[in-house]
Parts: structure tokens; C-alpha cells; sequence
């Protein structure tokens, strides 16, 4: 694997800190769409799942296509990612034209990619295990 | 890293984009069910060396239908235009996986891979000045096309299941698109994403080719 620059490395975590509001906020409408399974108490695990593909992905493409087939696969009655698919396909958009605008090499480019979307990723669960946190100390009371 | 990883991420995903475009153009209908689709990813992973002959097939059978429909009396033009649509489908599945001027292949792109020592630069020319040089020529020439033939099957083994994952799941998204409704225009704003994010990638300079040799991916 092509190792980053500490340059490089410090853009993209100031890119991830300084755009942590956008990416709660896409956090709070995987907590709208999904929210949680309020019988057992536990998350929804397609999240898990996308952190788990972002976090353990070779190719950024693979992220993106989990989101796709999550949208072609899903049933129309129950139409969860087909709400939110297409704001996450554009924040992923972002992430690569981010990566484009740090460096020119492709190989540099996909290492970045993949970093920044780990960073995303962190941050989009993060906001969304929040918000069924506060869900459930709203129904504790 | 690995270059068909690279590839998957960057060209295979454009092409994909932009074929699937290019065929659809402004049609908010998906022409093949998405067991079709199944099915051809399931082959694309499994033998890849199958694809063409596979999609050869089912254009076949979607030309069948579509003169049997022409041969009606009273043709109806929405099932005429659907199976149209799916002929140029499977055409264009086949191509993918074929060696045809103008078309975009998974072969050519290899091509531009091909090692130095097995490119076109090193045939020998025949006739050579005496029989016997024209003889080592011609053996010379066709030990080379067999290796060059024998690279790019390996190539295609690899990464013609690595194109097709991102075909397959491409069109699934296009799929569900069409049934949301929004197939047009939302495949005409990733086309135009994907034509700035090649315009900047042109402006940055270089070939990818260069970039990629630098960073030790190519041969």
C-alpha cells in the first residue's frame, strides 16, 4: 500500500474535523430513516454494515456499490435506503473529489480516498449510535 | 495495492457510468430484470471466460422476441422499443468483453498494460531478407502473439469479474432508479460528475499510465 505523506495525512484529518458538522448531519438522517429496533434495543445492522465495508475496503468503488446494492436490492414497501442512497452516493462523491484535489497521483488518490471515508464513516455512526442514545434516555424518563 | 483494485476505483466505475448512460440515454426503464443482472455477475465471478458467449446468447433470445413482435399484425411499438433495448444491452455486454475497433473492452484497457517485451514494437518483419531470417521471423512473431494472447487472458481472467462487480451493481442502482422514477436524471448528474472529475484529472497532467508506472503498479 502506497504510504502517505504526513502532509497529506494532515490534510485529510482537517478535512474530516472541519466538515464534522456535514457529516452528523448525515448521521441524524440515517437516525431519522433507520432509527433502531425498538423492541430488542439494538442498532440497525445495515449501519454496522457500511462502517464495516468502509472500514475493511480495498477499493472506495466497493463502498459505493454497497450503498447501490443496498438500493437495488431493497423491497419498495420498506424503502430505507432508497430515502437516503443518493445523499450518500453525493457525500461519497465529495470524498472523491476531495482526494483528487489533494494529489494528482492515482494511486495516492485511492489510499486517500479510502482514509477519508474511514474518517466519514466515523463520524456519520458516530452521530447516529448518539441519536439512539438520546432516544433511549428520552424513553428511560 | 493492487492495479485492478485501482482500476475497479477509477476506470471500470467510469466506463460502467458512462456506457450504461450512453445506452439509456433519457429512457426511465431499465431494459433486463435484475435476475438477469444476477445472473451475469454470478457468471463474471465464476467464469469470466464465459461473458461473451453468455450475453451473445441473451441478446439472441431478446432478438427472437423482438422479430416475433415484428411479425405480428399489429406490432406494439412499447415491446418493440423494450426488446430493441435489450439487444443493444447485451450487445454492448459482449463487446465489454470482446477486441472490437470503437468499442471499449476490458482487453484494450489491458492492452495498455501489456509488458514491454510482449507489445507489437518487438514483431519482426517478414518477409526478412533470406528465407532462412524469414522463417526465424515468423517463428519469432508468432511466439510473441501467443504470449501477448496468453497475458491477456490472464489480465481478462482478473479483471473481467473486477469490471463486472461494478456493471452489475451499477445497474441494479440504475434498477431501483427506474422504479423510484428517477433513472434520467439521476444517471445524467453522475455522467456529468464523472466528466469533471476527468477534466480535472487531465488538468492535473500526466497519464494515469505514468502516475501508475511511478508508483511501481505496471510493469
Amino acid at each position: 500500500m502506497t504510504a502517505l505523506s504526513n502532509d497529506l495525512i494532515q490534510k485529510v484529518d482537517s478535512y474530516i474535523d472541519n466538515n464534522h458538522k456535514t457529516f452528523s448531519e448525515l448521521g441524524n438522517r440515517f437516525f431519522e430513516v433507520f432509527s433502531y429496533d425498538k423492541e430488542k434495543n439494538t442498532i440497525r445492522a445495515q449501519i454496522r454494515n457500511l462502517q464495516q465495508i468502509t472500514c475493511s475496503a480495498t477499493r472506495f468503488a466497493d463502498i459505493e456499490d454497497f450503498v447501490k446494492n443496498q438500493m437495488g436490492k431493497e423491497k419498495k414497501d420498506e424503502p430505507r435506503w432508497r430515502r437516503l442512497g443518493n445523499d450518500v452516493l453525493a457525500a461519497l462523491a465529495e470524498l472523491r473529489n476531495k482526494s483528487q484535489q489533494l494529489d494528482t497521483d492515482p494511486a495516492n488518490q485511492m489510499v486517500l480516498r479510502l482514509r477519508l471515508a474511514r474518517g466519514w464513516v466515523r463520524a456519520v455512526v458516530s452521530e447516529y449510535l448518539y441519536q439512539v442514545a438520546l432516544d433511549q434516555m428520552e424513553d428511560n424518563r | 495495492m493492487t492495479l485492478v483494485n485501482l482500476l475497479s476505483d477509477t476506470t471500470y466505475r467510469q466506463q460502467t457510468v458512462r456506457q450504461l448512460h450512453q445506452l439509456l440515454g433519457n429512457d426511465n426503464k431499465f431494459p433486463v430484470e435484475p435476475s438477469q443482472i444476477h445472473g451475469l455477475r454470478q457468471i463474471a465471478r465464476q467464469e469470466p471466460e464465459k461473458v461473451r458467449d453468455f450475453a451473445t446468447h441473451q441478446g439472441q433470445r431478446a432478438q427472437s422476441r423482438c422479430d416475433a413482435e415484428e411479425n405480428r399484425s399489429n406490432p406494439r411499438m412499447e415491446a418493440l422499443q423494450k426488446w430493441g433495448t435489450e439487444v443493444n444491452f447485451w450487445t454492448l455486454v459482449a463487446n465489454f468483453c470482446g477486441d472490437l475497433p470503437n468499442h471499449w473492452s476490458v482487453r484494450k484497457v489491458g492492452r495498455d498494460y501489456l509488458p514491454e517485451e510482449f507489445r507489437d514494437e518487438n514483431l519482426r518483419q517478414v518477409p526478412g531478407e533470406n528465407p532462412q531470417e524469414t522463417q526465424q521471423n515468423q517463428r519469432h512473431n508468432n511466439k510473441l502473439r501467443k504470449e501477448q494472447r496468453e497475458w491477456l487472458e490472464k489480465w481478462e481472467n482478473e479483471h473481467i469479474p473486477a469490471f463486472f462487480e461494478r456493471f452489475c451493481t451499477h445497474s441494479l442502482y440504475c434498477i431501483a432508479k427506474a422504479e423510484m422514477g428517477e433513472l434520467a436524471s439521476g444517471s445524467a448528474n453522475e455522467v456529468d460528475e464523472q466528466a469533471q472529475q476527468d477534466q480535472s484529472n487531465s488538468q492535473d497532467g500526466g497519464t494515469m499510465q505514468t502516475a501508475l508506472q511511478q508508483a511501481n503498479l505496471v510493469e
